[in-house]
């Protein structure tokens, strides 16, 4: 954006506190990529490590439940706590800063493999910090894989593939307990949910059993066999494809289903020019394989900690009410989204705004979400769907509506 | 809630539909208003889930049959296919009626159809709109168009439109949840304002005086029906004088009036009357001043003819169908000729100018009024009136000397040759000296108009002979007068007829009028000519006096139309201006920031776009008014996001520097917007509107 605007660049020079944008607001940490382990992380993790958010709420209180992780959990408090606290709001506006430094690092990294589709990479970067999952759905060859395997290579992720087929079984996915005949026990072997980046193609080919199970993981992050609760690993991301086109012998994912994908998206057909750039590049240009390590996963978890951390205003709760209420009461859908499309809209709003360089939301977040986050949650009326109307134009036009709030001046 | 609306929308309809109750009677109004709002509400409400086209296909038929059934009473297919026809020409005949307009379906066709329209509209919208106040606008078109053509009726429709502000205020109630503000504001201010409206309504020039579109409306051909001249049947009636022709059951004795005429073209006198349909109501002469009414029952016996007699000024008559009359002479037609047995009732007006009216009187009419054919009859006759009337300088004087001098040259007899043309009358003035009324109310006419007094030629009957409490009238009763218009008072009679020789006796009861009028003369007699005549063209005069006194209407309109404009310019000059200053002073500093970025969408033109984000605004700016405002509106943009959204909030700095970019981009933008353009921008009505909290 400043990049446009050079007299905002050159006479603002308060512009980071309103907005670090991560080109020139923030402190400027060196990074190399030919040195990924170098300094920059170790500066980063030592940041958040040194205001102690390490923790994360929900997995802190589900600690302190069952004994474990008990620093996490006062960790925990003291997050709750200083996001109430407003003076550690300078500390956060700085932090946001590095966030936005470390996300646009992220997706410039894997922009190199997946070329021009800088919009479909941010958003499934937002959904990596929000812990949120992400459904693509687009026609073979656009390169969904690929883009779920970039981001595994880009933050030293475990990456696992699940190829869904009408005969795979649930505990192809969770795992199974095995009889050790030597400890004379049941032994757990982790099935391929447990990495932090899981791959699921073509969920809509296995049977609703088994979509089931992984919706389940997805949701719990932690499965339970015989009694016996195993939690995935962080951070944990499910990439599930889905093809539109071919749907013969497939199971739709039904509309509860649908509900725990933080955000559905396409990647869609690269335009002219950066097709060209891939074929220019094919034999020897940048290969998943090659992609320079950006972040740890456990830099990720930070991360993720942090984006709970950003300020959103009372306006802005009330903005996503009024857009999940108008969905509810359009004439053209017969199912609104549900609270907890609209708790998604703002944790993925949160990241957003972080990967911004700000450390509070504005409108303009959630205006960008709303299609992603909640387009696929909707069911239309079937004289809607007559007319060939789809939830995501619906969700463009119920914004482009939708007063935004802003101060009232008083005249 | 929906079905609330409905009912409003029908109400809303059916209170327009009895707006027309100026125009018709009351009673024959009610089924045509009823069906003609309820059933499109009903049609509307049950097939609103149907696309419009369907609903609109299935009115269609129900508006032929609620029109045959509720307006013309009958479904046979004559009838349905006369409604187009009718619903074609209605509006030109009902602006060609007098009102109260006679309860024919023809007319009321007009009103069903307008009505229905309304309450089509209106329920369509309820049904498919999400407007709040929408669906009353047809209700009160229609009403606008009622009170128009009603023009100069009876009662006022005040109540209606009290009624239909009433109902409009509802149907905004009922529609979706209204904000607490709208109520709490909205609902008195409409009061103070309908409050206004009553009070300050009957002060403007228009309401004294209201627009009538019949004034406007092509007139009616005049009727020619009968081939013989009334006045020629004079001589034929005197010679066979004991034939009934009516009776007329009166408390008073007064000349009845058959026939007016007021064009000469040198051979016969004939009506230039344009007949307009009534239902009844005849309007009022000029003069406002004293009066009575008169009430005469008539009963034709040998009467035969489509002239209708009444005394003076007929206010009223009932009892007939199908009466036309001249809304200038009040002149009664029937649609047919009169049969025996046939009874109507008249009420009649008969004025009673004072002896100051009378002296103060100049006389008033067009041209038309004072023709004469030129030639040396016509100086013949200018000579033998000036002869006449010398030394009288008052025009009503001069009426009575006339009149004075033709009762004392010429004789009456029934037996002298008939005739009025130019010839005949010239003959009776200077040679025969003989002649019924027909030639002395004639000559008169034609002497009066060579000296400048607007004349007409009336054919009527003498009170005719009392038999308990009915005036018998017979052929012997008929008689000739001329009538003279004066200014302010109407039309004055003068009667130049000698009394009959011998017959006196017959015509024992003397017109009401005519003793009035003796007593009057004498009165006037007494009273020398002491005022000079008031110019030497007393016709030109009475035509500018009214316009002399204060600002004509038009002028104050104009004045008060170019006062509110005035004011509406200063307004949208000055309101801006002072909203920019509040909003720069505001007291808290994220007020302040706030208030700079509310200036520059104004400035941008972004007023009331509510859905547009500041990055928007911004992307907007860029692509609109370039990078150099955008190079402002962006870092403003920052600001704004950052005093509303951040917990830590704007500061005094954030807020100068806010606005040190607005003020950038308004002289940016101001320097790039044509002078002209700027203005009108400034002008438009949106300027004024206060913005909204969001």
């Amino acid at each position: 954006m400043s990049s446009h605007y050079p007299d905002h660049e050159a006479t603002h020079a308060a512009a980071g506190r309103y907005a670090a944008d991560p080109g020139h607001g923030g402190e400027g940490v060196p990074v190399s990529y030919a040195a990924p382990q170098a300094q920059p992380q170790a500066a980063y993790a030592g940041a958040y490590q040194n205001q102690g958010y390490q923790g994360h709420p929900q997995q802190g209180q589900y600690a302190q439940q069952h004994g474990r992780h008990s620093q996490q959990a006062q960790h925990a408090q003291q997050v709750q706590q200083a996001q109430h606290a407003p003076q550690g709001a300078g500390d956060v506006a700085a932090l946001a800063g590095q966030f936005a430094q470390r996300f646009t690092l992220l997706a410039q990294n894997i922009e190199r493999v997946i070329r021009g589709k800088r919009e479909a990479i941010e958003l499934a970067l937002v959904c990596l910090f929000a812990e949120g999952h992400l459904l693509l759905e687009d026609v073979p060859g656009t390169g969904k894989t690929t883009l779920a395997r970039s981001i595994a290579a880009s933050v030293d992720a475990r990456l696992r593939r699940i190829q869904f087929t009408p005969d795979l079984l649930p505990s192809d996915i969770t795992g199974v307990s095995i009889f050790n005949q030597a400890t004379q026990s049941f032994e757990f072997h982790e099935g391929p949910i447990f990495a932090n980046i899981v791959l699921g193609d073509e969920i809509n080919r296995a049977s609703p059993k088994t979509q089931s199970a992984l919706l389940e993981v997805m949701e719990e992050r932690r499965v339970t066999v015989d009694s016996a609760s195993h939690p995935v690993p962080r951070p944990f991301l499910v990439v599930a494809t889905q093809n539109p086109v071919d749907m013969d012998g497939t199971y739709p994912l039904p509309e509860a289903q649908l509900d725990r994908f933080l955000m559905r998206i396409s990647v869609g057909y690269p335009d002219h020019a950066a097709e060209v750039e891939v074929l220019k590049g094919m034999p020897t240009g940048p290969q998943v394989e090659q992609l320079p390590l950006v972040a740890r996963a456990s830099d990720i978890a930070g991360m993720i900690d942090f984006a709970t951390r950003i300020h959103v205003a009372d306006p802005i709760y009330d903005y996503v009410v009024a857009l999940v209420a108008a969905t509810r009461t359009s004439p053209e859908i017969r199912l609104g989204a549900s609270p907890r499309a609209s708790l998604a809209l703002v944790r993925a709003a949160k990241v957003k705004a972080a990967a911004a360089g700000r450390h509070y939301v504005v409108p303009e977040d959630v205006k960008a979400l709303a299609v992603p986050v909640i387009a696929h949650r909707l069911v239309l009326t079937p004289e809607a769907e007559l007319r060939e109307r789809t939830g995501a134009a619906l969700v463009s036009e119920i914004v482009a509506g939708l007063p935004v709030p802003q101060a009232f001046a008083g005249v | 809630m929906t079905a609330a609306r409905f009912a409003v929308a029908a109400l809303l309809a059916g209170a327009a539909g009895w707006a027309f109750h100026r125009v018709f009677d009351a009673r024959a109004l009610v089924l045509v208003v009823a069906v003609a709002a309820t059933v499109p509400v009903l049609v509307a409400a049950l097939l609103r889930s149907r696309p419009l086209w369907l609903a609109l296909l299935a009115g269609l038929p129900l508006w032929c049959a609620g029109a045959a059934l509720a307006v013309y009473g009958t479904v046979a297919p004559a009838v349905l296919a006369r409604i187009p026809a009718d619903l074609a020409n209605s509006w030109q005949a009902l602006l060609g009626t007098l009102l109260p307009a006679p309860a024919e379906p023809r007319l009321l066709i007009l009103v069903y159809t307008l009505v229905w329209l309304a309450a089509v509209t209106g329920a369509e919208l309820v049904g498919r709109s999400r407007t709040r106040a929408a669906p009353a606008l047809p209700a009160i078109i229609v009403f606008g168009i009622a009170v128009l053509l009603g023009v100069g009726g009876t009662g006022s429709n005040l109540p209606v439109a009290a009624v239909l502000l009433a109902l409009t205020a509802l149907l905004s109630l009922l529609g979706d949840r209204l904000p607490a503000l709208w109520l709490a504001a909205g609902v008195p201010a409409v009061g103070a304002l309908a409050a206004l409206a009553m009070l300050a309504g009957p002060l403007l020039p228009l309401a004294r005086e209201p627009y009538d579109p019949r004034a406007d409306a092509v007139p009616p051909q005049p009727v020619r029906f009968d081939a013989v001249s009334p006045l020629d049947r004079i001589s034929a009636w005197l010679r066979r004088p004991e034939t009934e022709l009516f009776t007329v059951r009166s408390r008073t004795p007064l000349n009845w009036r058959l026939a007016v005429l007021d064009r000469y073209d040198g051979v016969r006198w004939t009506s230039s009357a344009r007949f307009v349909p009534t239902g009844g109501r005849v309007p009022p002469g000029e003069r406002t001043g004293k009066a009575y009414d008169v009430e005469q029952t008539v009963t034709v016996k040998a009467l035969r003819d489509r002239w209708l007699p009444a005394a003076e000024r007929p206010t009223w008559v009932s009892g007939l169908t199908g009466v036309v009359t001249d809304p200038d002479s009040g002149a009664l037609v029937a649609g047919a000729k009169t049969s025996q047995g046939l009874t109507y009732r008249v009420t009649s007006r008969i004025e009673q100018p004072t002896k100051e009216e009378l002296r103060a009187a100049t006389p008033s009419g067009d041209a038309a009024l004072l023709h004469v054919p030129a030639g040396r009859y016509e100086q013949e006759f200018r000579r033998l009136a000036q002869q006449a009337t010398r030394g009288a300088t008052l025009p009503y004087r001069q009426a009575e000397m006339l009149e004075e001098f033709l009762r004392g040259s010429a004789r009456y007899d029934i037996t002298a040759p008939p005739g009025h043309s130019l010839p005949s009358l010239d003959f009776f003035l200077r040679e025969t000296r003989r002649g019924t009324s027909e030639q002395f109310a004639a000559t008169f006419a034609l002497m009066a108009r060579t000296l400048g007094l607007p004349t007409r030629v009336v054919v009527g009957f003498r009170p005719g002979t009392q038999e308990g409490g009915v005036y018998k009238v017979t052929t012997g009763d008929v008689i000739a007068w001329a009538e003279v218009r004066f200014a302010g008072l109407g039309w004055l009679a003068f009667d130049p007829t000698p009394p009959r020789s011998g017959e006196q006796s017959r015509h024992d009861v003397p017109s009401a009028v005519e003793k009035e009028r003796r007593r009057l003369d004498q009165e006037l007699g007494e009273v020398t000519a002491d005022k000079p005549r008031p110019s030497t063209k007393p016709t030109r005069r009475p035509d500018s006096a009214p316009e002399e006194a204060g600002l004509p209407g038009w002028a104050l309109a104009v004045l008060a139309v170019a006062a509110l404009a005035l004011a509406y310019v200063a307004l949208a000059l000055l309101l801006p201006w002072w909203r920019r200053r509040a909003r720069r002073n505001a007291g808290d500093a994220g007020l302040r920031v706030a208030g700079a970025w509310r200036q520059t969408c104004d400035d941008l033109g972004l007023t009331g776009e509510d859905a547009l984000t500041a990055q928007e605004v911004v992307r907007h700016g860029d692509e609109t008014h370039g990078a150099d405002v955008a190079a402002h509106l962006a870092p403003l943009a920052d600001i704004t996001n950052f005093a509303r959204y951040a917990p830590d909030g704007a500061g005094p700095h954030d807020a100068e520097e806010a606005w040190r970019r607005s003020d950038a981009v308004h002289t940016l933008l101001r320097r790039r917007t044509p002078p002209l353009r700027r203005l009108t921008r400034r002008l438009h009505p949106r300027t004024l509107i206060p913005p909204r909290p969001r």
